[in-house]
């Protein structure tokens, strides 16, 4: 290391025996006479200390120095002078030259200089690792942090006492940044840690953990998470700090929920379904049989019977579609009057049958609505024939009757009331009535109707209100914007949120 | 029904629930009752040195001495002879099986009664391989019905109101229906019929699943359903059922269950091969332990 | 002419079976839960009855298992019609079950089977 010495100096003979010192001292010497020589010579080799006397050359000579240093800044120069040139070369090369020696040289001055250039040279060459070791260390630390904030993970790092010594960008976007609190105190809104902390179980024993938890954002919202840990150790290979990574669940949770649901459904429909197949079985069975006996009475039956259960099971299938599918609506904007009149058609058809008063009361010029028509006709029909089934199965009275009224309620809100006197509802039913399969009327209900009722209704910004006393008869009141409505609808009334 | 009971007994305690079954049932349907005791087996050939069974003495045969017998035998069961309108008191000399079968085949009674084991086996004068080997010997060639009351706890007479018939469907099992039928009909007594499905692994070679047992059990009922039903137009009360498990064990279970007081089972079905030898058919486990009578019938 | 009783809640069902045993030559009753069917079966006794499993109140099996408690009542031959599957193992002792819907031949054929 640092073994490469240029002597330049006119003086031959001290040049020599300058020469045959520092071969002894094992060092390799070059000798250079003008200042092309020296140029080359740097090219060719990597000259590590010059030993130079500056007095015997011009002063482009001087210039050639000055060049060296600054294209090989690690070379250190060493001036010789004679006393009376001395301060003529220090002149020139202060900034250049590390050390000075008098001419003539002294062994042990010399040995001094050259000790000082290779300590310099050592030193400079430890500089420049480790400032390229500083920026190899940067780069990294930059892409860390990158990592770190990108990941759509929640990143938080815990000390001992759980509390949070680093926090990614997600997780200051939903918990904010909360360096120094608790972690049990930000993600759960707790006092105290939660008992079984995968964080507390890595401190233990070094592992990773992995539990599924439910937190809260700032915002009060909570969320379903998978939560892993991982430790993360000093230089001497203690854990210090444990850094624990949730991910969203949510989504995956509410469609597995989803689908849990889709397919209690479908579940608790195939008996339904089955009954209502059989049912259809009958009524052609009766409607053959019928045809060959020449049956008058028995075709005209079975003819009634068939097309009330396709009725029925074209409305189960439209509610398992409803019910799987997206919920977007198709607005449209349809006269009031038209649709209030079309929905009570059907419905008026089977109260006469039954022998139930059904009073219609459109309120004059009530003009338009936006609504999806389609879901709104099936919602209701749907109320509609609630009311009529609900004085079908009250024995107790006579004079049943349904009544429909449709009036505007404010310049912008249209209601639709639909009353009877039928059986009424107990409170039980009361609350449960527009939760998911729940029915009241045996197997002969599907479960879905007035959930989806419920949903069609709130989706489009309106509200139903619901009263009713066993015994005595049910109203239910809805009410629907005029317009739709300009965000999605998030709360309803009788359940949590909707998205 | 039964006119005429061949009561075969060793006249010691041993016989004495059997007995009690047939000496109530002679009362019960007015029948004749023949009380049927051998005496020994000859020690040689046709010599008329006997060891006597009960003394285990070697003894002389003589008239002299078959009268004491009988005059022993009136004496011990005197007091059931008192209500017995008609018997006989019979001695024969020979190996009680064959004398038996002998018996049943001159006078063709409506009805053998024997009781079980005779008790001790270290000193005993039959050589027995196995449990009964009388019992085995007659009802294997009885002309007709055996009525077995193997032990006390089978004895507890109240005459004959329910009967329990237990099938494995085979011809030899329709022989015994049609008796059990019969008997129902005479009787007026309640007829519940049994078929045990046999699922232990030495049968069926491995272990069913409870659904296989079950729609085995189903297909057993059809069974029954197919095969009897319709001769039990005439009765008034009948019910059937199938049980899995352990044969003999599930017949002994049923009968308990229905407060049975007879079994009517068909003996032996097959030709009994050595494994059968070996564990004893159905109807020898069954009447070593039922909680009553049981009749085997086999033919 | 042979009786049979239609135990089931559907009215569309007992119509069609009502009409279809009819047909054929058979004296229908009909009930609509467990009370109902225990009166009439003790009334009319029955030569077999039609079975639904899943009926508001009171389910098919306790039905079955009332019926077994009367001496008179106990052989009757019962078919179990009904909208679950495997309800082969719900009535054990059932002649046969059918599953709705039904094929109709199917029905017939195990009904005059069993009241020959």
């Amino acid at each position: 290391m640092a073994n490469e010495i240029l002597i330049i100096d006119k003086d031959i003979r001290h040049a020599k025996a300058l020469g045959i010192y520092l071969k002894r001292k094992k060092m390799r010497v070059y000798t250079a006479k003008n200042s092309d020589d020296i140029l080359k010579l740097f090219d060719r080799i990597n000259i590590k200390i010059v030993l130079a006397d500056p007095s015997c050359f011009s002063k482009d000579f001087i210039g050639i120095l000055k060049k060296i240093k600054k294209t090989y800044s690690e070379v250190q120069i060493v001036i010789m002078a004679t006393p009376e040139q001395f301060d003529y070369a220090m002149a020139y090369l202060k900034d250049e030259a590390v050390h000075y020696l008098l001419k003539p040289v002294k062994s042990a001055a010399l040995d001094m200089a050259l000790k000082q250039a290779k300590t310099w040279i050592a030193v400079n060459s430890k500089l420049l690792r480790y400032e390229k070791k500083m920026q190899v260390l940067k780069q990294a630390q930059n892409l860390f942090q990158q990592l770190f904030d990108e990941v759509p993970c929640y990143i938080s790092v815990q000390d001992k006492n759980f509390c949070l010594t680093a926090t990614n960008k997600m997780f200051k976007r939903d918990f904010g940044d909360e360096i120094g609190s608790h972690c049990y105190e930000v993600y759960k809104h707790r006092v105290l840690p939660c008992e079984k902390c995968p964080v507390a179980d890595t401190f233990k024993d070094a592992l990773s953990h992995s539990t599924e938890e439910v937190v809260t954002s700032k915002s009060g919202k909570q969320h379903n998470v998978i939560t892993w840990t991982a430790p993360v150790k000093d230089s001497h290979g203690r854990i210090t700090q444990v850094m624990e990574m949730s991910t969203n669940i949510s989504q995956i949770r509410q469609l597995q929920d989803h689908l849990t649901s889709l397919g209690l459904m479908i579940g608790s429909m195939s008996h339904g379904i089955k009954g209502m197949l059989t049912a259809l079985d009958g009524g052609i069975y009766q409607l053959e049989t019928g045809l060959a006996k020449g049956d008058k009475k028995r075709t005209d039956h079975a003819f009634d019977q068939i097309k009330q259960i396709a009725g029925r099971i074209r409305k189960m299938v439209l509610e398992i579609l409803y019910y799987a599918k997206s919920r977007e609506l198709v607005y449209q904007t349809v006269e009031i009057k038209k649709m209030a009149q079309k929905a009570a058609e059907d419905a008026m058809a089977m109260a006469i049958k039954k022998g139930i008063r059904f009073k219609l009361k459109i309120a004059p010029s009530l003009g338009t609505i936006q609504v999806d028509p389609n879901w709104i006709h099936a919602t209701l029909v749907n109320f509609l024939e609630n009311a009529i089934d609900a004085c079908i199965y009250d024995l107790n009275k006579k004079n049943q009757f349904v009544k429909f009224d449709i009036f505007e309620k404010s310049p912008d809100r249209i209601c639709f009331v639909i009353q009877d006197n039928g059986m009424g509802m107990d409170q039980e039913t009361k609350e449960k009535m527009f939760t998911l399969f729940f029915t009241s009327k045996g197997s002969q209900g599907t479960g879905l109707g007035l959930f989806i009722a419920n949903r069609v209704i709130c989706q489009h910004g309106g509200t139903i209100e619901v009263e009713s006393e066993p015994g005595k008869g049910s109203c239910f009141n809805i009410s629907l914007p005029r317009k739709k409505p300009e965000q999605f609808c998030i709360v309803d009334p009788h359940h949590e949120e909707i998205t | 029904m039964f006119k005429k009971i061949l009561f075969a007994t060793s006249t010691t305690e041993a016989s004495d629930h059997a007995a009690r079954v047939a000496f109530n049932m002679a009362q019960s349907y007015d029948a004749n009752i023949c009380i049927f005791h051998v005496i020994g087996v000859p020690t040689r050939g046709f010599s008329q040195i006997v060891m006597d069974v009960k003394t285990k003495e070697k003894v002389e045969i003589d008239d002299e001495y078959i009268a004491w017998v009988k005059e022993e035998i009136m004496v011990y069961y005197s007091k059931q002879l008192e209500k017995a309108k008609s018997y006989d008191i019979k001695v024969a000399v020979g190996f009680p099986h064959r004398e038996i079968l002998r018996e049943a085949r001159n006078n063709s009674p409506d009805l053998i009664v024997m009781g079980g084991s005779t008790g001790d086996d270290e000193d005993s004068v039959y050589k027995k391989s196995m449990v009964g080997s009388t019992l085995q010997r007659v009802a294997k060639a009885a002309p007709c019905p055996l009525l077995v009351v193997n032990r006390p706890a089978a004895s507890f007479w109240g005459g004959i109101s329910k009967v329990v018939f237990g099938t494995d469907f085979s011809k030899a099992s329709d022989a015994a229906f049609k008796f059990a039928v019969k008997l129902a009909k005479d009787l007026g007594c309640e007829l519940n019929l049994f078929h045990a499905l046999d699922i232990s692994s030495l049968h069926m070679g491995r272990l069913l699943t409870q659904d296989e047992i079950e729609s085995q059990i189903r297909e057993s009922l059809r069974c029954i359903r197919g095969r009897y039903l319709d001769e039990l137009k005439g009765i008034k009360d009948y019910s059937f059922d199938v049980w899995e498990g352990l044969p003999y064990i599930e017949i002994v279970k049923y009968a308990r269950e229905k407060h049975a007081d007879l079994i009517v089972m068909a003996h032996h079905t097959q030709k009994s091969s050595n494994e059968d030898a070996r564990l004893g058919s159905n109807i020898e486990q069954v009447i070593v332990r039922a909680g009553c009578p049981v009749i085997s019938i086999n033919k | 002419m042979k009786k049979i009783l239609i135990v089931d809640d559907d009215p569309n069902i007992v119509d069609y079976l009502t009409t279809l045993f009819e047909d054929n030559g058979f004296l229908t009753f009909a009930a609509r839960n467990v009370k109902e069917a225990m009166e009439l079966a003790r009334k009319e006794i029955p030569d077999l009855i039609t079975l639904d499993l899943e009926m508001p109140e009171e389910w098919g099996p306790r039905f079955y298992r009332k019926i077994s408690q009367e001496k008179n009542l106990k052989n009757i031959p019962i078919i179990v019609i009904s909208g679950f599957p495997g309800c082969t193992h719900a009535i054990g002792k059932a002649v046969a079950c059918l599953q709705k819907p039904f094929d109709r031949d199917e029905l017939l054929k195990i009904v005059k089977d069993n009241l020959k």
